[in-house]
């Protein structure tokens, strides 16, 4: 690329002092129309726009104003489909550690920087940034080492890595909050606090049921009504958690609550309350009954391996804890049925469930698990 | 009769000649005797008038809650209007003369003493069985029957029903009726009434069992913060009911000095009078919507059936899930039912469950018929990859209701073939305590002492009478036996 006399020495000590305005007063007028162009498309500039706004500068004296911006930290350089775009770049953005980075860890970092706290993974980084594996692996060691980005294991998936900025902390939805520690989801410790909270509520339904008959029942359905900052404080008091539960991290719980049809959230106004409540029904006869709570029901036949005459059967009618743990691991010729381990993938259950309902065996739907 | 109202029932509805032919054999009385019980109906096919018959299942149905419908009869209107119910129910319809009489031949043959029962003393009967026959009818227990046209031109007799006269009594002279049973002449030919026939309108059971079911809910789910009370005033009756046009979906609407001054009926209902405006309130803000009103303050108020039936009918089935297949899987079913549609991994995130359990739950409620999955395809490609496709699940509460429907009769079955296998095992011990029964009986009327019965009972010994405690859990109580709830 050819050299302009108009263009700053970026060599020597006295330009590394230079401040931006500094390097601009140094520019050629085509230099400066270029940054114009670029600041009234914040989006961008195409190689064609700065063409025909410039028709008379030459194909080569044009990249070499170019490069010039680039490596003055004017501009930056984008890709969009086979296209490259100029975008100027936004003030104080840089830290002191990029100072010395080349383009490539620039392009990765502002790559980085734009996942803000949810991360990138680093397959989309390759993709967004177009450098190669060994290469890209390699820029992001050295912007590790310098402290400028860190990895993030998501709860998303096991061996997911995504990447953001060094000083930010991550979204819940990449660390998955409270609930996760190492990727494992605690789910006795979001047991235990679901009982609380539950038991919390319900103490209260009980005493505002008691004073019905002294405060009158409007008042003792007020007594009922709890705020979330109350089961939070109730909570933080029993210092049952080591981390400090947000009130976000309650109202998870109090929602699963909601969905166990034991509390139910009530609007008043502005204020949003919980209220333990009390079901509709009892436990239906239906589920009472051997056949409600066998694990082999489906397997069940007058005449079949699994049928009422059988020892399982005795072992329902008699209420025992071997009977309510018992697990369908019988050896059973399976035919127009389900197998009974569980399928992990949405997908091959949804194929497998076409198979069985067609009629199969247990070894065509082995292949499956 | 059972096998030509079987082939009745398989073909639903069909020409006399049809019928004949699948049934191969006469019909005509079988046909009369299943119309007569409103089992059949009958009507003239158009353009060659042809009759046509046709099962009628709501009544089948009826058939299997009989004994519901008697124990409703009897809590209600007492024993003797539990007697004239089932009369009715034996003789399919018949006139409230004939009615009249046989109840009260019945109980005129049944008195040790008949031949001492003045005129007075029978007419006294016949009114008491009148009156009780006049509440069934007001109560919307029995209605009149369709009176039936003869036409001689006609293949087909026309049927016409008046509905201002369903439950209006005919004028029946019990002094007649009374002089009858007396002379045990039981022809009432001559009766004004005897072409107006009645039988029992089903739909208002129905509406009873549903109030009832609806009462009984409300009243475990706001246990004393609502007096039931209320709750029973409201779900008063409404006549205006039947099956083909469905139950009412809402109670009568009543204002709050209505519901008030019938309180004031009750024992204690003054006191609960007096806090109505607290108690109706916190109905009014419950979530689930069960009291609709017109203004908060003064109302009128009524029971949203539809939506409390509902809420009850969710909670059946999300008890049974709970039951089946534990908490887990019952937070599942109520988070899709929550959110309509809903992928994997929101259910293991939105209902806090460790992903695995979610889907092998998922997996379960989905083989149980509990839930159904829905693919969308993210690419228009036909054949584009699993991981193109999003996976929804969502309840379809008709698959459901069927998937409890079988459930409900493999589990009866199971309960009957067991009963049936235990009576077996059981059958030296049950026959041998019936023949110590037996004796222990005879010899207790011939006046045996104390000690010679105490001998006889110790013939079965302490392990035989532990087997028969046993059997009788199984004989008596299986297809009712119900286990504690699981913790």
């Amino acid at each position: 690329m050819s050299t302009d006399s108009s263009i700053p020495s970026t060599s020597g000590p006295s330009s590394k002092a230079a401040t931006p305005e500094d390097k601009k007063e140094k520019l050629s007028k085509f230099e400066r129309r270029i940054i114009e162009l670029a600041e009234t498309f914040p989006k961008g500039i195409p190689d064609k726009i700065i063409q025909s706004d410039m028709p008379e500068v030459q194909g080569a004296e044009r990249a070499a104003a170019i490069n010039n911006l680039i490596e003055m930290g004017i501009l930056d350089l984008y890709k969009q489909g086979n296209e490259l775009l100029y975008k100027i770049k936004i003030k104080g953005t840089e830290t002191s550690h990029l100072k010395n980075a080349d383009k490539e860890e620039r392009v990765v970092y502002e790559i980085i920087k734009e996942a803000a706290n949810k991360g990138i993974w680093i397959k989309d980084i390759r993709f967004k940034s177009n450098l190669n594996q060994t290469q890209l692996n390699k820029i992001l060691k050295i912007l590790e080492g310098k402290r400028l980005i860190k990895p993030v294991k998501s709860v998303a998936a096991n061996k997911k890595k995504v990447y953001m900025l060094f000083e930010l902390e991550p979204d819940r939805s990449v660390t998955g909050g409270a609930w996760y520690s190492d990727q494992d989801f605690e789910s006795e410790f979001v047991s235990i606090l679901n009982q609380q909270c539950l038991r919390y509520l319900r103490e209260k339904l009980d005493q505002s049921e008691n004073l019905v008959e002294k405060i009158g029942p409007r008042a003792a359905r007020y007594h009922a009504l709890t705020k979330i900052e109350d089961v939070c404080n109730f909570i933080s008091n029993l210092r049952i958690s080591k981390v400090e539960l947000t009130k976000d991290d309650i109202e998870c719980i109090l929602e699963t609550l909601i969905y166990d049809a034991k509390i139910e959230r009530i609007v008043k106004g502005d204020s949003v309350f919980y209220v333990a409540v009390n079901s509709f029904l009892d436990t239906p006869g239906l589920a009472r009954t051997p056949c409600g709570i066998c694990p082999v029901f489906k397997e069940c036949t007058p005449n079949g391996l699994v049928n009422p005459k059988s020892y399982i059967f005795s072992l329902l009618i008699h209420p025992s804890k071997k009977a309510r743990t018992l697990k369908p691991h019988f050896k059973l010729k399976y035919t127009e049925t389900l197998p009974s381990r569980p399928l992990l993938c949405p997908a091959i259950m949804s194929r497998a469930y076409r198979v069985a309902q067609n009629g199969c065996t247990l070894s065509s739907l082995k292949k499956f698990q | 009769m059972d096998l030509i109202f079987l082939e009745i029932y398989n073909v639903l509805w069909g020409s006399f000649n049809g019928i004949e032919k699948h049934a191969a054999v006469p019909v005509k009385n079988v046909l009369k005797v299943l119309i007569q019980h409103n089992l059949v109906e009958f009507s003239a096919k158009t353009p060659f008038s042809q009759p046509i018959y046709q099962a009628n299942s709501r009544n089948i149905y009826f058939l299997i809650r009989l004994q519901r419908a008697f124990e409703l009869i009897q809590q209600q209107l007492g024993l003797e209007a539990r007697g004239i119910v089932e009369e009715i129910v034996c003789r399919g319809q018949l006139p409230m003369s004939k009615l009249l009489f046989i109840c009260g031949w019945k109980q005129y043959d049944d008195d040790p003493n008949k031949s001492s029962l003045t005129h007075a003393d029978v007419l006294k009967i016949v009114k008491k069985h009148s009156s009780t026959f006049e509440a069934l009818a007001v109560n919307h227990y029995c209605c009149r029957t369709a009176q039936i046209l003869y036409d001689p031109e006609d293949l087909v007799p026309q049927t016409t029903y008046n509905e201002a006269v369903k439950y209006t009594l005919p004028p029946v002279n019990v002094e007649v009726i009374a002089t009858r049973i007396r002379e045990e002449n039981s022809d009432l030919s001559d009766f004004e009434d005897s072409l107006i026939g009645w039988k029992i309108d089903i739909s208002n059971f129905y509406r009873e069992w549903r109030d009832d079911i609806v009462t009984s809910a409300l009243k475990r789910r706001y246990q004393n913060m609502v007096d039931n009370k209320i709750v029973r005033i409201l779900a008063s009756k409404t006549f205006t009911c039947s099956l083909e046009k469905g139950l009412p979906a809402e109670s009568p609407w009543l204002t709050h000095r209505d519901i008030a001054q019938h309180l004031a009926r009750f024992e204690d209902g003054e006191k609960t009078a007096a806090k109505l405006d607290e108690h109706l309130d916190i109905m009014l803000q419950d979530p689930k919507t069960v009291l609709s009103c017109e203004s908060p303050d003064i109302g009128p108020y009524s029971l949203n059936y539809s939506a409390a039936m509902k809420h009850i009918m969710f909670d059946l089935v999300e008890h049974i899930i709970l039951q089946r297949h534990g908490f887990f899987a019952a937070r599942i079913f109520r988070l899709i039912r929550d959110k309509i549609y809903i992928e994997q991994d929101r259910i293991a995130e939105v209902g806090m469950i460790p992903s695995k359990e979610a889907k092998h739950l998922t997996f379960v409620l989905m083989h149980d018929n509990f839930i159904k999955m829905k693919e969308v395809r993210k690419t228009y490609n036909a054949t584009a990859a699993s991981n193109k496709i999003a996976f929804f699940f969502h309840i379809d509460i008709n698959d459901v209701a069927s998937a409890l429907l079988e459930f409900s009769f493999r589990s009866m079955t199971n309960s009957h073939i067991r009963r049936n296998f235990e009576k077996y095992n059981f059958r030296m011990s049950l026959a041998k305590e019936e023949r110590v029964t037996r004796i222990y009986n005879t010899v207790r009327g011939r006046g045996a002492t104390t000690e010679q019965l105490q001998e006889i009972e110790d013939l079965i010994t302490p392990p035989e009478k532990e087997v028969l405690k046993r059997a009788r859990i199984y004989n008596d109580k299986l297809p009712l036996l119900l286990l504690p709830a699981a913790p």
